[in-house]
């Protein structure tokens, strides 16, 4: 099937996992399908596209590619529901905000998105802990990793 | 809504295995301990009141963008 979406244009879903959220996303409670899609000029970050919503696709990232010390606690109650049996099925993502000041982005660490992605299924939940701020200034970090990575592969480069 | 007053040191069960207790009253503040089960998720409400407004404005208010041209220029 191939659907049609606001930002992206066509998208063939056969290449495609489909999340399912069985009680949607806080604010989006009647959709409950979503794609994970990569696209070039926005790497870093990825987009959850709802695939019954062409305009609905939020920008989210992957804490662990930027904070070394990101730390959330899952309950195993969450982890049943979400059918976890092995830790590596786990995928962990915060919602990006994104301001016309891009500069003041954020990532939504109090409200991580877990999604197993053996069986594709997913929710998002709170967690309320100092250490997890709703706004998260993000931007510098993202800029960090581009930038790291462009540096590491100069310094290999000069090495050979 | 149910709509009741306790005072401080009282305590109120919600089923079986949930607790909150009244620990004490400052001015507009008020202290409550909370007796859950660890599957319970514990949150201040407005937590799950900012997530719903900021998800729906990550999803809704940006355009297709070139976010790697972005941040590259803006980064320098």
């Amino acid at each position: 099937m191939v659907i049609e979406t606001d930002r992206f244009g066509e998208i063939d879903l056969a290449d495609k996992k489909v999340i399912e959220f069985p009680g949607g996303l806080p604010g989006f409670e009647e959709l409950n399908q979503f794609i994970i899609l990569e696209v070039t000029e926005s790497k870093p970050l990825y987009w959850l596209q709802s695939i019954q919503d062409a305009y609905i696709a939020l920008p989210v990232v992957i804490p662990f590619e930027f904070m070394d010390d990101y730390f959330i606690e899952i309950r195993d109650a969450e982890l049943e529901e979400l059918e976890i049996e092995n830790n590596g099925d786990l995928l962990v993502l915060n919602v990006v905000t994104v301001p016309e000041e891009v500069h003041s982005m954020t990532a939504n660490l109090a409200a991580p998105i877990i999604i197993n992605t053996r069986t594709g299924v997913g929710r998002q939940i709170i967690i309320d802990a100092r250490e997890l701020p709703i706004r998260y200034p993000i931007f510098e970090l993202i800029i960090k990793k581009l930038k790291g990575g462009e540096a590491d592969a100069g310094s290999v480069a000069e090495e050979g | 809504m149910l709509v009741l007053s306790r005072k401080k040191g009282e305590t109120l069960a919600i089923g079986e295995n949930i607790s909150i207790e009244i620990l004490g009253v400052e001015g507009d503040r008020v202290r409550i301990g909370i007796e859950a089960p660890r599957e319970v998720r514990i949150f201040r409400k407005e937590l799950l009141d900012e997530t719903i407004h900021m998800n729906k404005a990550a999803a809704t208010h940006i355009p297709v963008l070139d976010f790697q041209k972005e941040l590259e220029s803006g980064g320098e």
